[in-house]
């Protein structure tokens, strides 16, 4: 009996261990199921007129593990964001003219692609006659071809960038801001840009050239650059070896001087005052330092490296790089009188 | 063929280009409501090519008989003129319908998005829907 009966419990136990162990590799194998096969999220980005929105930079932050992961939107707007470990995500969307998506607590499960489609927010002009969408897309796309050949000497023998520019789309990637300057973006994008200094036609960034015409004008001592769509719309960079002013006023375009770093001119910009937004809403303070980097490859390409320093504001240095193109010589700069008929000023209420 | 296409397509998708915000005059949310949507029908009475927005005024008459002079904002005449459109375009006198957002303080002031004259014809619009300025 005693026998059977220790049989039967070892029989028993033997179930359960055989269980048990059952059960434990079912939950390794699971784990690591869950480990070799991540979730994704795709979908695309269109505005309300269910237009694509190209060029959206995608983000999902993992809750647990503050991992970031990106993608941008193709041109038909659509994206994938793959390679996600399941859990909760914070999932943004930014593009260029469109307020800032986002939705908390986005769950990906094991293997599983999650559908999310974003709807573009309006922010900027979206449908207004003449600075719509398709309106500004045509004036990008419409732009001749640049012409072929050596790029241009001066008669010192250094490159000479004069000539006039179309600017180039500026990119999507912001600065990482101190939490301080954080607090005001948002602040700002909560309020829908309305105290932007555009609005009260005063200048709209801190660059030399902006995204559409510039003219730029060499000389030896000398670069100036006429921007069509800016306030004031031009800028001055020294290139006769002088250096920075000691009782640099505050100013909202600074003080710029140039030095030749082979074919490379390097120009340096202090002094600027805190009042212009960086890029759509970041604040900057007065020890923003620029370092714009010019290089002429060609006849038709100007090669822009910028780079924003501000130890007031940001994390740590950010540097954009871009190319101009060489516009036709019949191009025009045209007359931007901003101040002559501003009437947004006391509608432009925010919220 | 099969490059043409693609090229199409291309050109096509990239005509939708969002003007980033430093480089707009203002903010179109911070002034004007997108979920309010109107129709208006009016003679215009008033032209403004300037800056940092091109203006048109309608007089506006509502059921009761009562007219209401209506500002309408438009993109920047840099911007305009660069796609063919010219300061008379749009005429006083002009019998137009148009479509905008209406502003969000509640001034008699729209976004305007559509302009069509009474024969159907569309005032500065064309500019890629049909390749050439309409007027």
């Amino acid at each position: 009996m005693r026998n059977i009966e220790f049989s039967r419990t070892a029989l028993i136990h033997d179930a359960l261990r055989q269980s048990a162990a059952l059960a434990f590799a079912l939950l390794l194998a699971a784990t690591a199921f869950g480990q070799a096969k991540p979730g994704a999220i795709n979908g695309s980005v269109s505005d309300k007129n269910h237009l694509p929105v190209p060029n959206a930079v995608i983000q999902a932050k993992d809750n647990e593990t503050g991992t970031v992961y990106k993608a941008t939107a193709g041109l038909l707007g659509n994206y994938q964001l793959a390679g996600l470990p399941p859990g909760k995500y914070e999932f943004s969307a930014t593009a260029a003219g469109f307020q800032r998506y986002e939705r908390k607590d986005v769950l990906v499960t094991t293997g599983q692609t999650l559908r999310l489609d974003v709807p573009a927010g309006d922010f900027i002009s979206l449908d207004t006659l003449g600075e719509d969408r398709l309106t500004i897309g045509t004036l990008f796309l419409t732009r001749p071809q640049p012409p072929a050949g050596p790029a241009p000497r001066t008669a010192e023998g250094k490159p000479d960038f004069s000539g006039l520019w179309y600017g180039p789309l500026p990119p999507s990637e912001m600065p990482e801001l101190q939490p301080w300057a954080e607090a005001v973006e948002k602040d700002r994008r909560a309020n829908n840009l309305k105290d932007a200094p555009n609005g009260r036609c005063l200048p709209f960034n801190v660059t030399i050239v902006n995204m559409f015409l510039n003219r730029l004008v060499q000389t030896r001592d000398f670069l100036s650059s006429i921007i069509e769509y800016d306030i004031p719309g031009y800028r001055q960079i020294y290139l006769d070896g002088r250096e920075h002013p000691k009782d640099l006023d505050a100013s909202w375009t600074g003080h710029s001087i140039g030095r030749w770093d082979g074919e490379t001119l390097v120009i340096d910009t202090i002094g600027y005052n805190d009042k212009t937004w960086l890029g759509e809403a970041a604040p900057h303070t007065d020890k923003l330092h620029v370092t714009t980097k010019l290089h002429r490859p060609d006849l038709g390409h100007l090669e822009i490296e910028t780079t924003f320093d501000d130890p007031g504001a940001l994390k740590k240095p950010f540097t954009l790089k871009s190319t101009a193109t060489l516009a036709p010589a019949k191009e025009e700069i045209q007359e931007f009188i901003c101040n002559e008929n501003n009437q947004d000023v006391e509608h432009l209420v925010g919220k | 063929m099969k490059t043409t296409r693609g090229t199409l397509s291309f050109i096509t998708l990239w005509l939708f280009l969002a003007i980033p915000p430093a480089f707009a005059h203002h903010s179109f949310t911070a002034e004007y409501d997108s979920s309010k949507v109107r129709q208006f029908v009016g003679t215009v009475t008033k032209v403004e090519w300037t800056n940092p927005h091109a203006r048109f005024y309608l007089d506006v008459k509502d059921e009761g008989g009562t007219v209401t002079n209506w500002n309408f904002e438009l993109g920047s005449p840099l911007f305009l003129r660069k796609l063919g459109w010219k300061s008379e375009s749009l005429k006083i006198g002009d019998q137009v319908s148009v479509e905008g957002y209406l502003a969000k303080d509640g001034a008699k002031m729209a976004n305007a998005r559509t302009v069509n004259l009474a024969d159907g014809r569309k005032v500065f619009a064309g500019s890629s829907a049909n390749g050439t300025p309409t007027r």
